[in-house]
């Protein structure tokens, strides 16, 4: 029984993959409908944000990174999709108050289609991503074959998170507003728009305490710094990523029945 | 969900629901003011309401079963139990078999997505393969007689049409027990006839078909056994006509 338990969440997976696949493209339809630029949009706020920190980083601090715009851009994408499936998983629940409360639609898959939407984002903006490394001269090459496995370790652990707040923000709506504000903090603690490297080492030590931080560095190691990220690392972050998934799934699935009478 | 009594579609074995609510003006300051203060008589109330007491009933593999009461009985509290979107605070309930519903009218679909896009959907959640539904598109459709608007979102239908669309969704997906709320009065009479035609045929292929309703005719015409929910509790079941005629007793009396 309890076996079957920690495994629930992955056979919903299995047994509604297609589904949670064509929510999330409609997801991702529905956000842009009725707007000119479409998908532009979602590519602003990543581009507005790398205008800001380079003029920061290049001319105020006159850094000698040459390529640190396509550093920069490198944690700045995977962390948009975690940042923008948290933010928006969470409240997600609470928000669809019909679809909770009188339909069959099994409640997990909402949070699994924003998740999922804020991916195929994340998908849609890689292209730039080459583009920005073909620019500035960026080498990159077979540290690549790992982005799989890193798609799928960030996929558990921005749904776990965001199973587990989504349930909670049902019966705490302070929730969302409380992540809100924490997920920029957790932005400028990771080493995103800095590197790791110029900080004192007592402080990379606590900020190393993130898995996230870990996952954020195996994308910048194949995408800017051309090198296969450490095994020990990848294992770590992804039985992390799979813990955290097995947690906020159960807590989720111990609540669901009790979502209709509070949305 | 498992079959270990195959007798029966449905079992419902002592269910009893209820509802805890703060008493209203509720605010962070009140709960505050009564922590720090001891107030016996606190201003912060946690309010009980039983909507369901000790409820019970079996309903047989291809029996059409209907549930009848009048407004505020526990009827769609029962019935969101029975899909399993509430928990109910004790007692038990087994499904044995496939199951579609039709809960309020209208609702259950997506309104930002288009009607083929929620009959896609839907057939997904009731676990059809994509296959499936798409051969069933066609029929779905035609039932429904909103042909020209399959292909707009869901939001710009009127009530009538949402609720023809989720009709047909759900009769036309075949599952093995059916639960209908309140959806008999539905659409002209025209889509009336079709529709009664339809669930007919259900029944007589030896689906299970839950009806609930406060209308005595719809229960009548296709119901063999039912049972009366009045405020929570069961009053009586049995057979339609006894069910029935101990509803209009209730009610002449309220």
């Amino acid at each position: 029984m309890g076996k079957n338990k920690i495994f629930e969440g992955f056979r919903v997976l299995a047994k509604y993959k297609y589904l949670i696949w064509i929510l999330s493209f409609k997801e991702l339809k529905i956000q842009y409908r009725g707007s000119y630029l479409g998908f532009f949009w979602s590519l602003m706020n990543p581009l507005l944000l790398l205008i800001i920190y380079t003029f920061l980083y290049v001319i105020v601090f006159h850094n000698p990174v040459k390529t640190y715009t396509v550093y920069l851009f490198c944690g700045l994408l995977p962390y948009s999709w975690l940042q923008s499936s948290v933010i928006i998983g969470t409240g997600s629940i609470a928000g669809s108050s019909s679809l909770v409360s009188k339909s069959l639609l099994p409640p997990e898959i909402i949070v699994f289609s924003k998740v999922g939407a804020y991916f195929l984002n994340f998908m849609l903006s890689l292209p730039v991503l080459i583009i920005f490394i073909l620019l500035f001269k960026v080498r990159i090459g077979f540290p690549l074959v790992y982005f799989p496995l890193l798609a799928v370790i960030e996929f558990f652990l921005t749904a776990g998170i965001t199973l587990f707040l989504s349930a909670l923000n049902v019966f705490y709506r302070d929730i969302q507003f409380i992540i809100m504000n924490l997920m920029t903090f957790l932005f400028f603690s990771l080493p995103i728009m800095y590197f790791d490297n110029n900080l004192p080492p007592k402080i990379r030590h606590i900020i190393y305490l993130d898995p996230i931080a870990y996952l954020m560095k195996c994308f910048q190691d194949i995408f800017y710094f051309n090198m296969f990220p450490r095994p020990f690392y990848v294992l770590g972050v992804l039985l992390i990523s799979l813990l955290f998934y097995i947690i906020g799934y159960s807590y989720f699935a111990s609540r669901k029945e009790l979502f209709s009478e509070f949305v | 969900m498992s079959s270990y009594n195959s007798e029966y579609a449905v079992e419902v074995n002592s269910i009893t629901k209820v509802f805890r609510r703060l008493s209203s003006h509720t605010t962070l300051k009140k709960a505050f003011i009564d922590l720090i203060t001891f107030n016996r008589n606190k201003q912060v109330k946690m309010l009980k309401f039983t909507a369901l007491k000790d409820v019970n009933f079996n309903i047989k593999r291809g029996e059409t079963f209907g549930i009848i009461g009048p407004n505020g009985a526990g009827k769609s509290t029962l019935l969101k139990i029975l899909c399993g979107i509430m928990r109910p605070t004790s007692g038990k309930v087994a499904i044995n078999g496939s199951l579609s519903a039709l809960l309020e009218l209208g609702t259950g679909f997506h309104p930002e997505l288009t009607g083929r896009e929620n009959i896609l959907i839907n057939g997904l959640i009731l676990g059809l393969s994509k296959k499936e539904i798409v051969s069933k598109y066609d029929e779905i459709i035609e039932f429904s007689g909103i042909k020209d608007f399959i292909d707009e979102p869901i939001k710009t239908y009127s009530s009538g049409m949402a609720v023809r669309l989720s009709f047909s969704v759900a009769v036309n997906v075949n599952p093995d027990i059916l639960i209908l709320d309140e959806v008999l009065a539905v659409g002209d009479a025209e889509f009336q006839t079709k529709s009664k035609k339809r669930i007919e045929e259900y029944i007589n292929s030896g689906k299970t078909v839950l009806l609930v309703s406060h209308d005595k005719t719809a229960i009548l015409n296709y119901c063999t056994e039912a049972l009366l929910l009045y405020k929570g509790t069961v009053l009586t079941k049995g057979k339609t006509e006894d069910v029935v005629d101990r509803y209009e007793e209730v009610e002449s009396v309220s």
